[in-house]
């Protein structure tokens, strides 16, 4: 910072001075006045108690020279009396100016009270209302009548010679007659106690404010962070779109050449090109169902990243949903066979005609199904049940609680899977259903698949405005169930 | 930052207390409070908490009118240790003209002094205040208690230390007034640099010292009076 200053006397006027510091708004860098520190109005209470207690009269300015507090006791006749006269008059109002704006006198850096004789004999007290050094304002005590006085002065009649004697000492008897070292003592207190109330509303301005800066630092703080936040989420929801764009594309690019080694290998099969020993039959077989399974796979991940780009779309009809659980259950009836494992399939009667994608629904089913067999061991059990269920939407259910708001009933069509399979540790109930999720991630786990069957459940379920929920008992098996909302 | 307010010929200081959490800033203040003359010193302010930990921070004002007539208020801030209060510290550092470390001599406390110092120069370089020219010194505290570093250890630092080090025992009031006051000295020498406090205002350092560390108690006041006298004596290490 450059000085201004040449050199020669003090400053004194702004120019003189060092450029100030650049006040940041922060409350301990300000100046705080005795209006903002006191409330006014119980003060004036307190301040009339005290003149009513010690019969003087008392007033109070800030340093602006404001008058907060004005009490009267006792003089007012007397002092209105001597305001009749033009010389009486003039004098008073000079003395009052005087007692308003005199400074004080200094010693050693601070300011010290001062007395005042008014040329009617009366006396006043003007004291300096200090907080750390600080001139906040000052209390004006009086008049009174000092104890050693004979009474009203002559000075009175000298100036102003209209002015009645016999008025003067009848209207000077309410005034209180008090020994200087009572009105020390008085003053005293009256000083320390402003003090204090000073101080205690000056600590707690700054608690206040200081803790109204804080928080505002802080929010300002956070935002900027969670701005930050905000912006790399919506990159990252870009990316993620852009990855699900690029697996749809992929798919798509890896079906159509497959779809072509299929068709030529039935083909071979067929005996278009002549025919194929046993062997040759054999390999082609092989490449044949590989070539399929690799093709389900595809179009499972293809289902998966159109559904969460956004592009799943439902081809809507009414439909009897027993034919359609029927034939996703014989479907999966020749790996359950392999694994000896029992299908119990019950289907209630004279179900509901469903409004929804059929072979959407379809697929639920043999995932869910194909799913249950991948993790019952040989010998194991599956059951399958579809019926309908009526009662409010779990997902509404928040909580245990009771809600004094009724959740709504709605009637589902509900598909239960259950199975007698490893089960599912209760912590990972909710991952199961995220992409490429399997319970056991090691390279060396035990059941293949992509992890993708779940989740295309649960988002051809969602695209129905359905439920799908869990219960599991790792060891006992697992039960899926699925709502799908009934028009 | 100094800030002069010309209306009422009056110059403002500001330091600050800075350090970990229950390194003693608030007891250094409680003795500075205790051990200067009342005349000089005003109410000491302590905004805290049930369990007399610095919720905001405490304020004591030093005050004196020089011979030239201007009022010097220095203002003596203590920051809150806790992590939480970061934004306070921050506030409270703005515009500080020097700066108490306070740091806690306890073995088991040395990382927290530097995380303190680390994030005392943070605040310091935000609030636009350079740490290689503000006036800084460093007091490790609680040099009575057990498990400290030994006095060869707080040698070493000293010697080290671009910042004077001084040894404490804030609660007995040792060492005390020896930090504020050669940091109150960095402190004018500083200003004096900058805007010519003996020139433009007739404001010496004797003068400057002499008035806040007038009438201290006896036993304190020989020592740094001594100091005073001799004028060119260095107090701590180094010497900005």
């Amino acid at each position: 910072m450059t000085n201004p200053i040449t050199t020669g006397p003090l400053p004194t006027s702004p120019a003189d001075l060092p450029a100030p510091r650049a006040v940041d708004g922060s409350i301990l860098d300000k100046r705080v006045a005795l209006i903002d520190l006191i409330e006014v109005e119980s003060f004036r209470e307190v301040m009339a108690s005290f003149a009513d207690l010690y019969r003087v009269g008392v007033k109070v300015f800030d340093a602006a020279g404001n008058k907060l507090v004005d009490i009267r006791v006792g003089n007012s006749q007397f002092c209105g009396y001597l305001w009749e006269f033009g010389g009486t008059r003039q004098a008073c109002t000079k003395i009052v100016t005087g007692l308003k704006n005199d400074a004080f006198d200094v010693d050693d850096g601070v300011e010290k009270s001062r007395v005042v004789d008014c040329f009617s004999g009366l006396r006043y007290v003007v004291v300096p209302i200090l907080y750390e050094g600080d001139l906040m304002g000052r209390l004006i005590f009086g008049p009174y009548m000092p104890h050693t006085s004979p009474g009203p002065s002559e000075e009175i009649y000298r100036i102003e010679p209209r002015v009645e004697r016999r008025q003067v000492d009848r209207l000077v008897e309410p005034v209180r007659r008090a020994p200087d070292d009572l009105v020390t003592k008085i003053l005293l207190q009256m000083q320390k106690m402003v003090e204090v109330l000073v101080h205690t509303s000056f600590k707690q301005i700054l608690t206040s404010q200081l803790h109204i800066e804080s928080v505002t630092s802080t929010y300002a703080e956070l935002q900027e962070k969670s701005t930050r936040l905000q912006e790399q989420n919506e990159r990252l929801k870009e990316l993620d779109k852009l990855k699900s764009n690029f697996l749809a594309t992929v798919s798509h690019e890896l079906r159509t050449p497959l779809t072509s080694v299929i068709g030529y290998s039935e083909m071979l099969l067929e005996g278009l090109a002549g025919s194929l020993n046993d062997e040759q039959r054999d390999y082609v077989k092989t490449i044949m169902d590989k070539g399929e399974s690799l093709l389900g796979l595809i179009t499972q991940i293809l289902d998966l990243s159109r559904a969460e780009s956004g592009n799943l779309r439902l081809h809507l009809s009414d439909f009897d949903p027993t034919p359609v659980a029927k034939a996703a259950t014989t479907s999966i009836v020749p790996q359950a066979t392999r694994k000896n494992i029992t299908l119990d399939v019950r289907i209630a009667p004279n179900l509901p005609f469903v409004r929804a994608d059929k072979e959407k629904v379809g697929q639920i089913i043999v995932n869910l199904l194909g799913n249950a067999v991948k993790f019952t061991p040989a010998g194991g059990r599956i059951t399958l049940e579809v019926d309908t269920w009526t009662g409010p939407r779990p997902s509404a259910v928040v909580d245990d609680t009771a809600s004094p708001f009724d959740l709504g009933e709605e009637t589902f069509l509900r598909i239960v899977v259950t199975d007698s399979g490893v089960g599912i540790p209760a912590d990972k109930l909710k991952a199961i259903f995220e992409r490429f999720f399997q319970v056991d991630n090691t390279s060396t786990r035990e059941f293949g698949g992509t992890g993708l069957g779940l989740s295309i459940v649960k988002s051809f379920v969602d695209g129905h405005r359905g439920e799908i929920l869990v219960e599991s008992v790792v060891g006992q098996g697992s039960r899926f169930t699925v709502l799908l909302p009934l028009p | 930052m100094v800030q002069f307010n010309h209306a009422q010929r009056e110059i403002i200081l500001k330091v600050v207390f800075y350090g970990p959490a229950l390194s003693g800033k608030t007891t250094n203040l409680q003795m500075v409070h205790q051990l200067l003359d009342p005349q000089s010193r005003g109410r000491l302010m302590s905004l805290d908490t049930a369990d007399d930990r610095t919720l905001f921070f405490d304020l004591l004002p030093v005050f004196f009118k020089s011979k030239s007539g201007f009022k010097v208020k220095i203002k003596l801030y203590t920051v809150p240790g806790q992590i939480m209060h970061q934004s306070t510290r921050r506030i409270v550092l703005s515009g500080a003209d020097a700066v108490a470390f306070i740091a806690d001599s306890q073995r088991a406390e040395a990382r927290a002094n530097t995380e303190a110092w680390k994030s005392m120069l943070e605040n310091l370089k935000e609030n636009g205040l350079a740490p290689e020219t503000l006036p800084i010194v460093i007091q490790f505290n609680k040099r009575d208690l057990p498990n400290t570093r030994t006095d060869e250890e707080i040698e070493e630092i000293r010697k080290k230390s671009k910042e004077p080090v001084f040894s404490a025992v804030a609660i007995r009031g040792e060492g005390v007034l020896e930090t504020l006051f050669a940091l109150l000295r960095l402190m004018f020498r500083n200003l004096n640099r900058q805007y010519d406090f003996e020139g433009k205002f007739g404001l010496t350092e004797a003068e400057f010292l002499r008035a806040i560390f007038k009438r201290v108690a006896p036993e304190h006041a020989a020592a740094l009076l001594q100091r005073l006298a001799a004028g060119g004596v260095e107090v701590g290490g180094g010497e900005r």
